[in-house]
């Protein structure tokens, strides 16, 4: 048999070629499936049991013969009297994947520390990969545009800070002191020299104690900042642009401290900034 | 891949299992549509699949088999799915032509809508295979676990779609043969 390869290199391009397809509505559906779908148990497993004592097979007999009385008394039973038909619940997906989000509840991914689930009310909303896998269990985001840039994109990050630079304008190796409470980090952001931000106030977020405060950069920025740097969250580095606004919530979740951010850029939109006050509102945790 | 999550999908795990899914969903849904050429169809194919891969999830062994497993109940969705729907299989097969085309300088530019029409020409079975091979990048002795057959099976069969492939891109390419009546 003879190799092609000029045709192997066609048909793999052409098989390669972007055709957009979207598993996001299929995947509301499947959820929805799995939820009233049991799992089959491995027969493999049972097989592996060499034998039964004496004490299973009566036991097993007596279950047997109550099932089967169960099942023959049922027979008897008029159908669908009293009996509500199962509906399936509507799902939690995960954030995850680079598809556009349908309107939802999602949670984020499993090996970040809490479980945070959160509903998209419109659509247009992207999951957005800050950096593809490095920083996944520290950091989070959805955009209301794939890319999340200026001039009128609006986000919600979900992050686990590890600190912040002494002067957000120069990032060196300077770091401002973090503490280990919600009040401490709140108290670091408020002060970072070369932000605008308001008091702290505390709040709550998702029914657990949280600190709130809101940060601008300067549109006009400061000649040689080049780079705005917020926070680290271990190798994750939270650049921001010009004239970018957040609101932080620093959330205190039995013991784990998060930080949920809403960002948008003076050019968004007020329904995306309204949509990600809305995402944030819908937060709720499970430690 | 992550056969934690894997092993936690496997003990009832929702969370788990949606984010599998989530990972994959895309790909299902590409390769199934290779395959059946029809979205919709793909789409019912890969719902099934993932659906039947939640249900069977406890009944596979090897967490760390989890993609050749997947792939093999994907594959025999979509099959189903072609066998519902019978509309969609032309079943044509295409007898090869063993004389070479001239070149005229445009051979390495074949035209998408010639690959598209020879690629839906194919057998199934055939197309299953290209798809696996030259799609998901899978080895033969992987193509070979998922569809149950012998790897030298995949090879003759791959080698066949390849040159029917090759045919039907050469006879497209040549001027329209007249039909000469009695």
């Amino acid at each position: 048999m003879k190799a092609d390869p000029e045709l192997e290199r066609i048909v793999r391009s052409w098989l390669r070629e972007d055709r957009q397809e979207d598993a996001e509505r299929l995947l509301f559906a499947l959820l929805a499936d799995v939820d009233t779908t049991p799992q089959r148990q491995a027969g493999w497993l049972a097989r592996r049991i060499p034998f039964m004592n004496n004490k299973s097979i009566r036991y097993g007999t007596a279950a047997a013969v109550v099932i089967a009385a169960a099942l023959l008394g049922a027979s008897f039973l008029p159908r669908n009297v009293g009996t509500p038909e199962a509906t399936p619940s509507p799902s939690a997906r995960p954030l995850a994947g680079t598809t556009q989000l349908v309107p939802g509840t999602y949670f984020v991914h499993e090996d970040f520390p809490v479980r945070i689930t959160f509903t998209v009310p419109t659509e247009g909303w992207h999951n957005y990969v800050w950096e593809r896998g490095a920083a996944s269990a520290n950091t989070r985001a959805l955009c209301s545009r794939p890319n999340c840039d200026p001039p009128d994109a609006a986000g919600v990050g979900f992050h686990r800070i590890t600190g912040l630079p002494a002067d957000a304008c120069n990032p060196g190796f300077d770091r401002l002191d973090v503490g280990p409470t919600i009040e401490d980090l709140a108290d670091a952001f408020a002060d970072q020299p070369r932000r605008i931000a308001t008091d702290p106030v505390e709040t709550t977020l998702g029914d657990f104690p949280a600190m709130y405060l809101e940060l601008s950069v300067d549109p006009e920025q400061p000649v040689g900042c080049g780079t705005i740097v917020s926070f680290y969250a271990s190798n994750f580095t939270r650049g921001l642009f010009g004239g970018e606004s957040q609101r932080l919530w620093i959330v205190d979740v039995d013991g784990t401290r998060l930080v949920i951010e809403a960002f948008d850029f003076p050019g968004t939109p007020d329904e995306a900034v309204q949509a990600a006050t809305d995402i944030v509102e819908s937060i709720e945790f499970t430690p | 891949m992550d056969t934690d999550l894997v092993a936690r999908a496997q003990r009832g795990d929702k969370d788990a299992f949606a984010v599998l899914a989530a990972e994959r969903a895309d790909r299902y849904l590409a390769a199934s549509h290779r395959i059946l050429r029809d979205l919709s169809l793909a789409e019912d194919a890969t719902q099934q699949a993932l659906l039947s891969i939640w249900r069977d999830l406890p009944q596979l062994r090897d967490p760390a088999r989890f993609d050749a497993w997947s792939y093999r109940l994907l594959v025999r969705a979509c099959y189903a799915e072609a066998r519902r729907n019978r509309r969609w299989t032309p079943n044509l097969t295409l007898l090869p032509v063993d004389e070479p085309v001239e070149d005229d300088g445009t051979r390495s530019v074949i035209d998408r809508d010639q690959l598209h029409r020879a690629f839906g020409r194919l057998p199934m079975d055939q197309r299953t295979v290209v798809v696996l091979r030259h799609y998901l990048d899978l080895p033969f002795e992987g193509i070979a676990e998922v569809l149950g057959i012998p790897a030298g099976t995949v090879a003759s069969r791959l080698h066949y779609a390849m040159r029917g492939l090759r045919s039907a891109l050469d006879a497209d390419a040549r001027p329209t043969v007249r039909e000469v009546g009695p």
